[in-house]
This record gives C-alpha cells, sequence and structure tokens, in this order.
C-alpha cells in the first residue's frame, strides 16, 4: 500500500471519531487529509484512489452538514464521480459510491431547488440498490433511495 | 435520516484486487483460500493474519456474511498482537488493524485507538523518515 492510502485510511477514521466527539477540527484535519491523499496519489498506478476520492467526499459531506458550506458539498459530488467514473460496474464498493452520489445529489437538490440534480440523484439511488434481495447493504440504501425528496417509493426485486 | 454514505474503511490486499476489478466472487473465495493457507503456514506473521482478515471483510462485502466478519476480527486482534516495533511490515499490518478498529468502533475510545493507531501507520511510512 502506498502511503498516500495509509494517510486517506486515518483521515477516515478521523472522521469516524468526529462522529462521536463533534470536534470541528478533526473533521477539518480528516477534510485535509483526504484531500492531500487524493492529491499525493498516481491516477495511473494507484487503484485505490477511487477509495481515497470516496473518503474525501464522505468528510466533506459531513461538514457540509455541520457548516452548509456549498463548495464543500460541489466538491463531494465532483470527488464520488470522479470515483464512479474509474470504478467497472461490478466492483464491490460501486454500490456505496451510487448511494454516496445520490444522498449528495439529492441534497443539493434541495439547497438549489435544481431539478436536474434530483433526476441525477435517483438515477443514482436506483444503481445503488441493485443488490442481491439478502445483501447487508441493501437496506441502507433502500433508505436513501426512500428517503429522496419526491422519490415514490418502489422497492426493486 | 440519511444512511449508507460512511466513509469506506475497507483496506485491500494485492491478492483481493484483481477479484475487486472482476466482480467474480469465485476469485475471491480463491483468494481467500490462499491466504487461509498463509495463515495455517504461518499463524504468528502479522502480514498474513491481517492480510486475510482484510479479504474476509471484502468477501462480506460481496456475501454479507456475518460470519466472516467475526472471523476477520479474531485474525485482526491476533494480527495487532503479534506486531512487533521496528517490524518492517508494521505499517500496513497497522493500516489494515487501524481500519478495522475504525470501521467497528462503538465508542468515542475505540474511535481514537484507532487514530492512534493508524497515525502510527502513517509516521512509520512517512515520506520525510
Amino acid at each position: 500500500m502506498s502511503w498516500p492510502g495509509y494517510a486517506s485510511a486515518l483521515a477516515a477514521a478521523i472522521h469516524g471519531a468526529y462522529l462521536f466527539t463533534g470536534k470541528r477540527r478533526m473533521l477539518d484535519e480528516a477534510v485535509d487529509l483526504a484531500r492531500w491523499a487524493v492529491q499525493a496519489s498516481d491516477p495511473e498506478q494507484d487503484h485505490d484512489l477511487p477509495r481515497h476520492r470516496m473518503n474525501l467526499s464522505s468528510a466533506l459531506l459531513e461538514r457540509f452538514d455541520r457548516a452548509g458550506e456549498i463548495a464543500d458539498l460541489d466538491e463531494a459530488i465532483t470527488e464520488v464521480r470522479l470515483a464512479i467514473a474509474a470504478r467497472g460496474p461490478h466492483q464491490t464498493d460501486t454500490h456505496s459510491l451510487q448511494s454516496t452520489l445520490g444522498h449528495a445529489l439529492a441534497r443539493r437538490s434541495t439547497e438549489t431547488a435544481n431539478g436536474e440534480d434530483l433526476d441525477d440523484a435517483v438515477t443514482a439511488l436506483r444503481l445503488s440498490v441493485e443488490l442481491p434481495p439478502d445483501h447487508g447493504d441493501r437496506a441502507p440504501h433502500l433508505t436513501n433511495l426512500a428517503v429522496c425528496p419526491a422519490q415514490p417509493v418502489r422497492v426493486p426485486r | 435520516m440519511t444512511v449508507g454514505h460512511r466513509p469506506l474503511l475497507r483496506q485491500v490486499t494485492d491478492h483481493v484486487v484483481q477479484a475487486q476489478v472482476s466482480g467474480d466472487p469465485e476469485l475471491l473465495q480463491r483468494a481467500v483460500a490462499v491466504l487461509r493457507a498463509g495463515v495455517q503456514a504461518r499463524p504468528r506473521d502479522p502480514a498474513a493474519l491481517a492480510d486475510l482478515g482484510a479479504a474476509l471483510v471484502t468477501w462480506y462485502v460481496f456475501a454479507a456474511a456475518a460470519g466472516d466478519l467475526a472471523e476477520a476480527g479474531a485474525l485482526f486482534d491476533r494480527a495487532r498482537a503479534a506486531v512487533r516495533r521496528g517490524d518492517p511490515q508494521l505499517a500496513p499490518v497497522l493500516s489494515l488493524v487501524g481500519s478495522w478498529l475504525a470501521l467497528t468502533a462503538e465508542t468515542a475510545a475505540q474511535a481514537r485507538e484507532a487514530v492512534r493507531v493508524l497515525r502510527r501507520a502513517v509516521a512509520v511510512n512517512s515520506p520525510t523518515r
């Protein structure tokens, strides 16, 4: 594993610790470290770059939830889209990436009343639930789909 | 309520990367079998223990089999106990163990412990060292 990989894992852990402590400086450190990990990664060599982008996106979404800066939300959406673009459709974390993208786009559509974001959010959230019925991640992704604004609830079979 | 965007903390080894890329569960099962044989051959090797633990976490993502997570936790505990200061395997093992601790933390103290372990991994592997 590369050093950016260690830094990205640390960023995610600091983000996780923030969820317990609520200390803003921890969230800022997680964002800074995760962003550094993305910037320090070689896109040609580091197969974990999408994961680093996902960690950055999650930390930015968390900070948006706390502080409401739309720039954090915009960057989170950009990063998770880049992560999805770099992933094949069958990779193990693609559904989580789509769920995160859908959640972020739904949040932005609420902030900006952008109908295109809402359409894209529904598309991403539907992709996120294309999992076997007994898969452990399906229930939380279905929840994200169900709470999406203006989204009629239909459980895919 | 919003769920499902928790940071992805899973770390993978080179042994399971191809399985992840292809999305082929049989490939991953074979990788797990190879790693399990590695643990049987080297039951106190922290890298072997942590690699198998990470592969089982990845297998959980494929199959959502909770029993695999319990075994992964036991392997990470053994890996952490086996790692020794100055061991060249220190950073990758600490990173895998720390990520596991972060993923499973249920208290602030456990989350802080995960951060401590991962800070060690970063410090050990810093390019400025």
